[in-house]
């Protein structure tokens, strides 16, 4: 039987009020994340989920039985609601060691020192039992902050911006890793993050969220590779969003002015219609000289005006008439000698222009 | 005399103490966590003993602890003795002067609880008395002791209130600190140079007894 979820409240702060309408439904394993810059509201739609705050309006639900219901005076305790909640710096106890962190307020006897024993081998914890917290890699206080939450078969996972607390060069080590003891948990999760690379490597659906409104949610793909608006566009890190006009439409196929050029995209919208054109930077490829015959319908002669180094990666911007980013690798860039001021030529295909109605 | 007024001294302390911080620990958390706009009234009136002369806090507890006022003649009734000049009466005084010395320390230990470890123990399912017990108390601990050790010293060293309150007499309320000016008003001067002697050190050997203790046990 799948569980649902049903999320529908408003919170109130001063500076901001929060509308949360969304469901979650899952059979086993299942990802959601709560996506927007920081602020938003995320992390508080996480701690009404919890139980940690109390909304003003509205209904939180799990399978029907009422978790927050103010009208009802209704506000099931934390406690109560057999939830895991992964905090985004773990909230370990530093005064116990990993194994009481572990066993934390399970009732003592063989059975849960079986369970104990099972979980630490399952997250690789096996040798680490009296270990304090703070003698632990950031890895291994994650671990153990799953294990906690885990061990008590919670009906869902709630996780406060995971990975933030680790250095660049563990978190990539420890992201596949979550995301295999998530799903050897094989419970629905619910994560909060500000970072698009999380949410495409962990999540399978995504709620965009600003200034405490839900603005969109789909699929990662689609809210990545679709975005309704260029608020979304922006969060999501679509590099290139840029005002164009629909010049003409012919079997769904426009001519769309951008800048100084012309751009070609499907759209449904009539004649004369303004846009913004949304171009995400891998799909972007670059040529030296003239590429010759290509499928692709977006063949652009441009300048480059940058050169940014991202590790294996190289971010170019490129003046085509309109400012256009493209991303390529080390090995990309060394090959065709990029370099500022060179001229060089974009091919994008038509069907990779995401193109939004304004207004 | 002294090694009676020592004793009259040490269980004052000692009860003083106990009492403080069974009533206290509770007081402080509610004060530390309260989101009430009115609570610095609550603070106010936990420190007013340290500002306010003893002569003044001793009157006061006089006044509502004699015979003929409500709560005198209530206890009166039910115990047969009067609240002053015995004991229980330089108790009661006592922990109301050591209240600040005792609740304050307990209010930044408990406020220095991070409060994502009680919340993360309210999400493991535990409750909320379950959880100050096992994460609040352990966590605070430097703070309470240091309130502990605050109260016991301070209600040691203690003299107005309890001579208002109690009188001087020996056995009964005649602390050390009393007895050290009852003879220095004889012009014993040899016996208080020696008592105020043993009252400096032992107070001295104790505190720092329970420093070494604290600096041991202090978590994290």
């Amino acid at each position: 039987m799948s569980a649902v979820l049903h999320v529908d409240f408003e919170k109130r702060f001063p500076d901001i009020n929060i509308n949360a309408d969304f469901e979650h439904i899952s059979d086993g394993f299942r990802t959601t994340a709560l996506f927007g810059p920081s602020g938003c509201g995320k992390t508080t739609i996480l701690r009404c989920i919890a139980g940690l705050e109390r909304p003003e309006k509205g209904r939180i639900s799990w399978n029907g039985e009422a978790w927050s219901d103010p009208d009802r005076k209704i506000h099931l305790a934390p406690q109560k609601r057999r939830i895991g909640f992964l905090f985004q710096d773990y909230a370990l106890f530093p005064h116990l060691s990993v194994r009481r962190n572990i066993g934390y307020g399970l009732p003592s006897g063989s059975s849960t020192q079986e369970s104990i024993e099972d979980i630490m081998g399952r997250f690789k914890l096996t040798g680490m039992e009296n270990r304090a917290p703070r003698e632990l890699s950031g890895g291994e206080q994650q671990r153990v902050a799953l294990a906690r939450a885990v061990i008590r078969r919670p009906r869902l996972l709630l996780l406060d911006e995971p990975l933030s607390a680790l250095d660049m060069t563990t978190r990539q080590m420890v992201r596949s890793e979550l995301r295999s003891m998530l799903m050897d948990a094989g419970k629905p999760v619910l994560l909060v993050t500000h970072d698009p690379v999380k949410v495409l490597t962990l999540a399978e659906r995504v709620l965009v969220i600003n200034e405490g409104d839900i603005i969109q949610q789909g699929t990662t793909t689609e809210v990545f590779s679709r975005p309704v608006n260029k608020t979304v566009a922006g969060i999501v890190g679509t590099e290139t969003v840029h005002h164009g006009e629909i010049i003409s439409i012919r079997d769904g196929l426009a001519d769309i002015r951008v800048g100084d050029t012309v751009v070609n995209a499907f759209a449904e919208e009539a004649d004369g219609k303004l846009v913004d054109i949304c171009i995400r930077a891998e799909d972007v490829s670059l040529f030296r000289g003239n590429p010759g015959r290509t499928s692709a319908q977006n063949v652009l002669d441009g300048r480059i005006t940058e050169l940014i180094s991202e590790g294996p990666m190289y971010r170019v911007s490129i003046d085509c008439g309109f400012p256009l980013t493209a991303l390529i690798s080390k090995q990309a860039k060394e090959d065709l000698a990029l370099t500022p001021g060179e001229s060089v030529c974009a091919v994008i295909k038509a069907t990779v222009v995401h193109v939004i109605p304004k207004g | 005399m002294e090694w009676t007024a020592l004793w009259v001294s040490l269980r004052l302390a000692f009860f003083t103490t106990l009492i403080l911080t069974v009533v206290g620990i509770p007081m402080a958390w509610w004060v530390a966590t309260s989101r009430r706009r009115w609570i610095f009234i609550v603070e106010a009136v936990i420190a007013l003993p340290i500002v306010l002369p003893p002569t003044v806090l001793g009157f006061y507890m006089l006044m509502l602890t004699g015979p003929y006022s409500p709560v005198g003649s209530v206890w009166i009734n039910a115990t047969g003795v009067p609240i002053p000049f015995t004991f229980h009466g330089i108790l009661a005084a006592s922990v109301v002067f050591n209240l600040p010395f005792a609740v304050r320390p307990f209010i930044a230990g408990l406020s220095s609880v991070d409060r994502r470890l009680v919340e993360a123990s309210w999400s493991l399912g535990v409750s909320r008395t379950a959880t100050f017990c096992k994460i609040v108390v352990p966590m605070a601990w430097p703070g309470i002791i240091t309130g502990m050790v605050l109260a016991f010293a301070h209600t040691l060293g203690e003299f107005g209130v309890v001579l208002m309150v109690g009188g001087n007499i020996p056995g009964v309320t005649q602390t050390l600190s009393i007895l050290i000016y009852d003879e220095v008003q004889a012009m014993n001067y040899a016996d208080a140079a020696r008592i105020s002697m043993i009252m400096l050190v032992f107070s001295f050997t104790m505190l720092c007894m329970i420093f070494s203790v604290q600096r041991r046990i202090m978590p994290v």
